[in-house]
């Protein structure tokens, strides 16, 4: 099982325990740039869909834990629908205003330029989400211009390998 | 989690298993299980999902596997909402039927599931109108209880008899 630590942070794969604070971030206005509110199914669903993506890949998304529990979500993914691999990010209620997405992130984009060869890393943003604009920002990622063909209300943002 | 059969390999999904998968579904044969969908999103969601559950509750459906290639899946699986653990089987292709491919799958999926994972009951959902999973149900001895609770308006429950419970003199 891979797990990553930062400062403050530890992250690893989802656990079912981690569901709780999970459906309550879907079931809130907070979901509204990343596929809109998800009821309990919906919920479910995507959360066993990412404990699958490591199965089904070798890497996926983390549960980001502070020392009170789970604060957020972070991690690479590359669903076949998708031109490219990603990385993404949400922060839960519990996690706001720490700067914890972007020391997550961080640690995620340290791991993952070891699990492809891609120049670039990007993030699938949509055109509103200005606070995960901003975190993409201070992780050095850049505007493309470009749109996600799989969801044209996302830009994509990229990270370019670092040299 | 590897089961064997005489003609069969059952091992988790993996990734190989998507592209016949998504095309299942996109398909009318899925019309029993939600289907047909052709949204990606949901369509890999749902695909990652069944790899998940190994993960989060320690088992899940299983690819059938038929001289190397999957022919569908089979197994127990307790998704959110089921009142119970359900014993799950799909095949993708209709030219597969006919064989008895998914009854040899599913008796090792029972085996599999009244013995390592110990599980308390087993039931299968099935659509009424769905006639080849009603005679495989039944072929399997599940019988229909009208009482059981049930996940969504239009199915009704199979329950498998619990081997460890039967009275094997009657």
């Amino acid at each position: 099982m891979t797990v990553l630590t930062t400062e403050r942070l530890t992250l690893r794969p989802p656990e079912p325990g981690d569901f709780e604070p999970f459906r309550a971030f879907y079931a809130s206005d907070a979901a509204r740039y990343i596929g809109g509110r998800k009821d309990l199914a919906e919920a479910w669903r995507l959360f066993a869909a990412d404990a699958g993506h490591w199965a089904l890949k070798g890497f996926g998304w983390f549960t980001v834990l502070d020392a009170g529990g789970p604060v957020g979500s972070t991690g690479v993914h590359h669903p076949p629908h998708h031109a490219e691999i990603e990385v993404g990010w949400n922060t839960y209620e519990a996690g706001q205003g720490k700067g914890y997405a972007t020391e997550a992130a961080r640690a995620v984009l340290d791991w993952a330029w070891g699990l492809t060869d891609a120049a670039r890393i990007v993030s699938y943003i949509d055109a509103g989400n200005e606070a995960s604009q901003a975190v993409a920002r201070k992780l050095g990622a850049t505007d493309t211009g470009e749109r996600a063909a799989h969801d044209p209300d996302c830009a994509i943002w990229a990270h370019r390998r670092p040299a | 989690m590897i089961l064997r059969t005489e003609r069969l390999t059952l091992r988790p999904v993996a990734m190989e298993d998507w592209p016949g998968f998504a095309a299942f579904l996109a398909s009318d044969r899925s019309r029993f299980m939600g289907g047909p969908g052709t949204d990606r999103d949901a369509s890999w969601r749902a695909f990652a999902h069944l790899a998940g559950l190994w993960h989060l509750k320690g088992y899940g459906p299983f690819a059938v596997r038929l001289d190397g290639r999957t022919v569908g899946l089979a197994g127990a699986w307790a998704p959110m909402g089921l009142p119970e653990p359900e014993m799950a089987w799909a095949i993708w292709d209709a030219a597969d039927e006919g064989r008895g491919l998914m009854a040899e799958a599913v008796r090792a999926c029972l085996d599999h599931a009244w013995g390592p994972l110990r599980l308390p009951s087993l039931v299968s959902y099935i659509d009424p109108a769905n006639l080849r999973s009603v005679r495989l149900a039944e072929r399997l001895g599940a019988r229909r209880e009208p009482g059981a609770p049930v996940p969504e308006d239009g199915v009704m429950a199979w329950r498998h008899p619990d081997p460890r419970s039967e009275d094997v003199a009657a």
